[in-house]
């Protein structure tokens, strides 16, 4: 495959860490990268077809204050997945009314990455593990490519969302109003009151289709409706949700939340998350529904909770080793810890 | 086509090279399979373990070759035994030694001149003196240097410019040269100036000098502020050291999460080479210290044996960052333990002892604790607080120092606060907390330290400016290495008059 080599290919060929690779086949695989971010959308295209919802309450998130500069968004993942699924969870024992689904997560990200917002997942261990949601790969796609942030159990995960938020003067998405940690102290009132932006989930007719709008974002069972708790959850105009999404200079935080854009460089790395996303929605929206029938067919998973005082320990492969060194190798038997 | 496994980890290009590196040695290549015990507690008798296997003896592959007097004899050659060469044998030898080594001149020559990319990079891998990590997110080596590179030390020098503008903004020798930035200073540092004012003011210049505990500075809100060491009895507050386990933090930073390093029994991990998933990224280690020691703590990191000889003969680094991680070393943050049968050869055992003992602050991860007996949280290694990372490629960290947890059957959450977590309560022996403290001026000499490593981060800024304005303001002349004001005068130079 033959490509042009221009001046910044060249520039990003010289940077690189380790050069084991020819500046053609670099280049080579830089075209490739794009064929395939193209193939990605269109592939998401065809596959999720377009209905007459639109996906968010707010459509057009462009911010025209000059020197404005786009907030962090942290996506609360248990909550949205919980909130936003569509699929109700009646098995005996379950404690959820809801099972998480993936897809209102991943559509969720794309409207803000597409938008030319960071954006990055916060969830408890728990829900990355098998048949906690409908779409396991996705999340370990999510965590592989650094859009997901998995708390262990012994932190909490909306906590870390909000001091995750806190740093870098992010946003945390979440209908959870987290009067708990509100109350616990001053400091994380003040995190809930500026670091916190309320969204609550409305029914759509067109579900799992793609919105008319140029951006085609991704509507699954429910929509996106941005809120304003402390005026009896009134819906936030379009101005509203600008003015909580961007800080501008006058803000006291402004250069921290600066100093993330120009470190997080979100434009750089923007077609690569776009095709991700568009892979696994349109990849989600065919094989989701199937496996949420599997999943209520099995018992109530119960989860890992935070307050456990006895950790278990988790259940590792084996790693492998050259078989000449065996003699040299410790080799378990049985169940205890014999040499 | 759906979305598959994760991708194969890149095959780095000189795999070969590391596997062939570790066939040499001598050492027994040890798994470290994180496949664990399922019960562990190390105070119960454990079967005794069968004696470790002696390394072999790697048989010299020239040794046999060797004569009494200890020089080599030419097994392979024409000779018949016992007969000496003939000079035309002599001569035809050194005809293709010269050969060789005219070969060998060529090849280094063209080694030098070499300029296709891929072929310098692969020349300059394999040299010993090539410092150098493996990197299976790169695909290959990524070179290591040995000091910062231009680019690099240009943002720190920028970030630290930043701090000593308004550090140095009251300072009366940079006044009356005309190099302050008083009458430009941006409103949130002129704000600061005033609490320092108001802070040194209170509590009087005599209090930042030496022989003084360390300032701390409280991050509740933003910015965040000095907070003077006195409870509201008006006793001195004592702050407990901070013990980092590094393997924790290690575990912390890495993608792959189905095992956990150092996390069974380990044995003679000083005698490993090298594992490239045991990579150690550094800056994680600096943003933990330099959290610490901003408000006001003693900081240790813990580390096994194995990262002691941390650059092979071969230039091959076991961390990422050779620059900051000797500068760590220099200045006593990094302490490496051997995992010894005492602790049943677990790293956490190791570390959580030496936490119980210190009274300290317990960075680590919970995951690694095995033991049966329900957590208390009432001594230092059940009070384990663990930092959470953003693993994107500007690592973004939290550390929270609170717990928070819900005892079995109950509904509501207990916290600790962090006042508990960080502080000594008054029980306990007065003479070891005092041992524990640290002192104003090794605090600013260290924090001026770390800022030479990499370019500070705001949040951090706003506090590290505070506590160097404070000293400077209250005269303490204490030692500010690489921020001093001759340091200012450089960069100032550099930066608003174009000087070199």
């Amino acid at each position: 495959m033959t490509c042009g080599i221009s001046e910044t290919d060249k520039k990003e060929y010289d940077a690189l860490e380790c050069k084991n690779i020819t500046l053609e086949k670099f280049c080579s695989n830089r075209l490739t990268e794009r064929l395939k971010c193209e193939r990605m959308r269109n592939q998401y295209l065809q596959a999720c077809p377009e209905g007459k919802d639109q996906f968010s309450s707010v459509i057009k998130l462009y911010s025209v204050i000059p020197n404005s500069v786009a907030r962090t968004i942290v996506i609360d993942g248990a909550n949205v997945m919980h909130c936003g699924s569509g699929y109700p969870d009646r098995r005996e024992n379950s404690k959820s009314s809801h099972i998480p689904d993936v897809m209102p997560l991943l559509s969720l990200i794309r409207f803000f990455v597409v938008r030319d917002f960071e954006v990055f997942v916060v969830i408890s261990r728990k829900y990355a593990k098998q048949d906690a949601t409908n779409f396991k790969s996705a999340i370990d796609r999510l965590i592989e490519n650094h859009l997901c942030v998995v708390v262990p159990s012994s932190n909490l995960d909306d906590s870390v969302a909000l001091q995750f938020a806190s740093q870098i003067n992010g946003v945390v998405i979440t209908t959870d109003q987290y009067r708990d940690h509100a109350s616990d102290s001053l400091r994380f009132n003040t995190i809930v009151r500026e670091n916190r932006l309320g969204i609550k989930w409305e029914n759509v007719k067109c579900k799992n289709t793609r919105a008319p709008n140029i951006e085609n974002d991704y509507v699954p069972s429910k929509r996106v409706v941005f809120v304003n708790e402390r005026e009896s959850s009134s819906r936030m105009s379009e101005n509203d949700v600008k003015m909580r999404l961007y800080a501008v200079p006058d803000h006291i935080q402004y250069e921290i939340t600066k100093e993330r854009r120009v470190l997080s460089e979100p434009e750089k790395k923007k077609s690569k998350t776009m095709a991700l996303l568009n892979d696994l929605l349109a990849y989600g929206r065919q094989n989701c529904p199937g496996v949420i029938e599997e999943i209520l067919k099995k018992p109530v998973h119960v989860p890992n909770d935070h307050s456990t005082q006895q950790p278990q320990p988790p259940e590792q492969p084996i790693r492998r080793v050259d078989i000449a060194d065996e003699e040299h190798i410790a080799v378990y038997v049985g169940d205890g810890d014999e040499w | 086509m759906g979305p598959g496994s994760p991708p194969d980890r890149p095959v780095p290009a000189e795999a070969d090279e590391v596997s062939d590196y570790q066939s040499s040695s001598s050492e027994p290549y040890i798994s470290f399979s994180s496949d664990g015990p399922a019960d562990d507690d190390y105070d119960e008798e454990e079967p005794e373990p069968q004696p470790w296997l002696q390394p072999e003896e790697i048989e010299h592959p020239r040794r046999e070759n060797r004569d009494d007097d200890g020089s080599e004899s030419d097994s392979s050659s024409d000779c018949t035994e016992g007969a000496e060469a003939t000079p035309e044998q002599w001569k035809e030898l050194e005809k293709e030694l010269d050969k060789v080594v005219a070969f060998m001149k060529d090849s280094e020559a063209a080694k030098a001149t070499e300029t296709d990319p891929v072929k310098r990079y692969k020349n300059l891998c394999q040299l010993s003196m090539t410092l150098k990590i493996m990197s299976p997110r790169d695909g290959g080596w990524k070179i290591l240097h040995d000091k910062r590179t231009e680019a690099e030390q240009l943002a720190i020098d920028r970030a630290n410019f930043d701090i000593l503008k308004f550090v140095y903004a009251r300072h009366p020798i940079v006044l009356s040269r005309g190099e302050s930035f008083i009458g430009r200073l941006e409103n949130i540092d002129r704000k600061l100036a005033e609490l320092i004012t108001q802070f040194v003011a209170n509590h009087d210049k005599h209090s930042f000098r030496a022989g003084n505990f360390s300032v701390a500075v409280g991050f509740d809100e933003f910015p965040p502020v000095l907070k003077w060491r006195t409870t509201a009895e008006n006793k001195t507050i004592m702050l407990r050291p901070v013990l980092v386990d590094g393997v924790a933090v290690l575990n912390a930073t890495m993608d792959d999460d189905t095992w956990k390093p150092f996390a069974d029994r380990t044995r003679y991990c000083e005698n490993w080479i090298y594992e490239p998933d045991l990579n150690l990224p550094v800056k994680p280690l600096v943003d933990i210290i330099l959290l610490f020691l901003i408000r006001g703590h003693k900081v240790k990191v813990y580390l096994p044996k194995y990262y002691e000889d941390f650059v092979s003969d071969c230039g091959v680094s076991k961390v990422d960052d050779l620059v900051a991680f000797r500068t760590l070393v220099a200045l006593d943050f990094i302490k490496f333990q051997p995992i010894t049968e005492a602790y049943n050869y677990k790293w956490f055992n190791v570390v959580s002892g030496l936490a119980d003992r210190s009274g300290a602050v317990f960075v680590s991860s919970a995951e690694y604790r095995t033991s049966k007996t329900p957590i208390e949280y009432s001594k230092s290694s059940e009070r384990i607080i663990t930092p959470c990372f953003l693993n994107a490629d500007d690592r973004l960290m939290v550390l929270d120092p609170t717990i928070r947890y819900r005892k079995t059957g109950e509904s509501n959450y207990t916290n600790i606060s962090s006042d508990e977590i960080l502080q000594f309560t008054d029980q306990g022996d007065d003479r070891m907390k005092l041992g524990e403290q640290l002192f104003l001026e090794h605090q600013i000499e260290l924090i001026c330290s770390l800022c030479k490593l990499y370019p500070v981060k705001l949040l951090n800024k706003v506090a590290i400016k505070q506590l160097l304005e404070l000293v400077v303001f209250a005269e303490a002349d204490f030692e500010m290495p690489g921020m001093s004001v001759t340091d200012y005068e450089q960069l100032y130079n550099r930066f608003e008059r174009g000087e070199l």
